[in-house]
């Protein structure tokens, strides 16, 4: 009885992704007794929360089934060009501003999914050459590099410390995510997307039209992204281009680490939050102990393919 | 299937995975071919496109064969790089190191990633794209530990070799021909039908007894020997050690292979694709280049526009490539089935009955 209960535990992967991070944490904070501070713990909490909302429409692609959105970072980016270029340090475009991320990651996503669903180009490519596409955009929309900047009240509100330790945009990032996971748990759309990342052919007898659906995930996911590109800009200020490229292969990790299936058809909401701080916390602990960028590259890559070891195997084929 | 004349053999050659990529390339040299008129035909021309393109090309075939099993390596850019810096620096951290033992460990070293990459993949049942990206970090840490910066040469007379030509056709080409001509070699042995039928379908594989794990090893393995050889290729075009200029290489080789008409889903597809493939890459961004520089402003004078617009040209044509190549490959796939299907049950006559 006790030892189903542990192992109930050992596979609850959320709950492992929380205290690998944590006991990563206090590896860190043994190395080097100065790395804890509030300082540390609100940085850690500000790079989760920005990698969260790539996170989340992510798990939306990867859930319905098939899916993998190699362009999220791209649009991240783009938007987060866009959104500096747009607001040139004036608060009063703020949501025009918004609005005009949301629409054109919506607009991406949107073209990814048509090659997805309706073409039938298999996700990892067509959202490839999105990537590719977006990077030279945003360097056509920016002109090399963007000028301008978000405005002052953006970044204020975005990184503010309350209580010293809780950023502003942790604040923004839990909102954002507490509805994300009631449009996935509580809408039919939500629903019917499980249903077509388990089984496509059963959802499509069932009446869904699941291509539709595909489709609109990943543009979901692109206003999402979206969302974070303005974000990610407000947190940051001033942009460069393809800042956020590498939130790509970290959201795709993050989400896995945290448990939800690369098959399709089950997100762990809890999972991505922890897998994302699980994510955040080993870089930073890479970056704390004094090692050359060398041998972090090497302990980061070693640890991915460990906790993959460990909690994204396929089932064998015997079953 | 009998040889019944020009046409019998056009529909033969549509239905196999070269088909895409063959029309693709042959397109885009009209194309070049019509905006530079003679000046395209000149040696220098295509010595340079293949001695700056010949790693991409041979980095493209290892990932065919990657693909071809239904797994993808996103490590194999920076494999190349790892084999270049190690090449580069072994005689240069150790004097009185042999040159050729440089260059045959390099090699040894790029098989050994295979076998690794392999290992992870087929063992522990990991999402290959994860795991070999994993890898890719780890490869890219201990190219930085090689070497931290660029910096090294290679002797003059070896670059001389491979950038050399003889009677007018590099030498780089030469070397492409005698692995195509390996491909053709090994493409028939029992080793690669398994190979073509793990992409196919896993489970039916390993049903028939055939060893799955055993499968993807081979053929991350035989990739990695490739690698390696577009690793020494890498170092002899750089003519000194760059420990960070390979990563790019990884997605174009995927995004090659793919035009060539490889299927990432597995069991289609061939080297052949992978060359065709990534000659196209190349040959796109010669002509999108002339284009932009010569060609329209020899048109509409006073035209110019920034380089980024040709990168995003460029990049728009390679994603419309993809996009018909990948259309066109699902559907010979499904013919091909198809009509395997029914030849097999031809002998009985039940099917036609019931069609």
């Amino acid at each position: 009885m006790k030892r189903t209960r542990v192992q109930k535990l050992l596979n609850n992967t959320a709950l492992m992704a929380l205290a690998l991070s944590i006991l990563l944490f206090v590896i860190m904070v043994c190395f080097r007794p100065t790395a804890f501070n509030l300082n540390t713990i609100a940085s850690i909490l500000s790079f989760s929360s920005m990698l969260l909302f790539v996170c989340a429409g992510q798990m939306i692609v990867i859930t319905s089934g098939d899916g993998i959105d190699l362009a999220a970072g791209a649009i991240m980016s783009t938007t987060a060009c866009i959104t500096v270029e747009f607001m040139r340090g004036e608060n009063a475009r703020l949501i025009p501003a918004l609005l005009i991320c949301m629409v054109v990651g919506f607009g991406f996503g949107l073209f990814s999914g048509l090659g997805v669903a309706y073409l039938r180009i298999p996700a990892l490519i067509m959202t490839m050459c999105m990537s590719n596409v977006l990077g030279k955009l945003q360097l056509v929309i920016s002109n090399g590099a963007p000028r301008g900047t978000v405005s002052d009240q953006l970044t204020a509100a975005l990184t503010t410390r309350y209580l010293g330790f809780i950023p502003g945009i942790l604040l923004f990032a839990a909102v954002f995510y507490a509805i994300v996971v009631l449009f996935m748990k509580c809408t039919r759309f939500g629903h019917r997307l499980h249903l077509v990342g388990t089984n496509f052919e059963a959802s499509r007898l069932s009446g869904i039209r699941a291509r539709r659906m595909r489709m609109f995930a990943y543009a979901i996911a692109g206003m999402l992204t979206g969302i974070g590109g303005l974000i990610g800009a407000g947190y940051y200020r001033q942009m460069q281009v393809a800042t956020f490229d590498n939130y790509t292969m970290q959201s795709i990790s993050a989400v896995v680490i945290g448990g939800t299936l690369l098959a399709g058809g089950s997100a762990n909401y809890a999972g991505t939050i922890t897998g994302t701080l699980l994510l955040i916390v080993l870089s930073q602990f890479l970056s704390a102990i004094n090692t050359s960028v060398a041998m972090r590259d090497i302990i980061m890559g070693g640890m991915l393919i460990l906790l993959l070891i460990a909690y994204n195997r396929k089932p064998s084929v015997r079953q | 299937m009998k040889n019944g004349g020009f046409k019998a053999g056009y529909e033969n050659f549509k239905r196999k995975p070269e088909f895409m990529g063959t029309v693709l390339l042959v397109v885009i040299v009209l194309l070049n071919m019509i905006m530079q008129g003679s000046a395209f035909f000149r040696a220098s021309t295509f010595q340079t496109l293949f001695s700056t393109n010949t790693p991409l090309i041979i980095l493209t075939m290892a990932q065919c064969v990657v693909l071809m099993t239904g797994n993808i390596d996103l490590s194999t850019g920076m494999t190349m790089t790892m084999v270049n810096c190690f090449i580069v620096m072994m005689p240069t951290l150790n004097p009185g190191f042999p040159v050729w033992l440089a260059y045959a460990l390099g090699f040894c070293l790029a098989v050994a990633v295979g076998v690794i990459n392999g290992f992870i993949v087929g063992y522990f049942r990991i999402p290959p794209m994860l795991a070999t990206y994993g890898m890719n970090y780890i490869i890219t840490g201990a190219s930085l530990l090689i070497c931290d910066k660029p910096q090294g040469r290679v002797a003059k007379e070896l670059w001389k070799i491979y950038k050399g030509d003889i009677v007018g056709i590099p030498n780089s080409v030469f070397l492409i021909l005698v692995l195509i001509l390996i491909w053709l070699y090994i493409r028939n042995r029992p080793g690669m039908k398994e190979i073509y039928a793990l992409g196919g379908d896993e489970r039916n594989t390993y049903l028939t007894g055939v060893s799955t794990f055993r499968t993807t090893v081979r053929a991350y393995t035989i990739s990695g020997c490739f690698v390696g050889v577009a690793g020494i290729c890498w170092t002899l075009m750089l003519a000194a050690a760059n420990p960070t200029s390979g990563d790019v290489k990884t997605l174009q080789s995927i995004a090659a292979a793919l035009l060539g008409g490889t299927l990432i889903s597995g069991g289609w597809g061939s080297m052949i694709c992978g060359v065709l493939g990534a000659t196209f890459l190349g040959f796109v961004t010669n002509a999108v280049t002339y284009m932009f520089t010569k060609f329209i402003p020899s048109l509409i004078p006073g035209f110019s526009v920034n380089t980024y617009y040709q990168d995003l040209v460029s990049q728009l044509i390679i994603l419309l490539g993809i996009t018909l190549s990948v259309l066109v490959s699902n559907r010979a796939r499904t013919t091909v089935k198809r009509v395997a299907r029914l030849d097999q049950l031809k002998p009985t006559g039940k099917e036609e009955e019931r069609q």
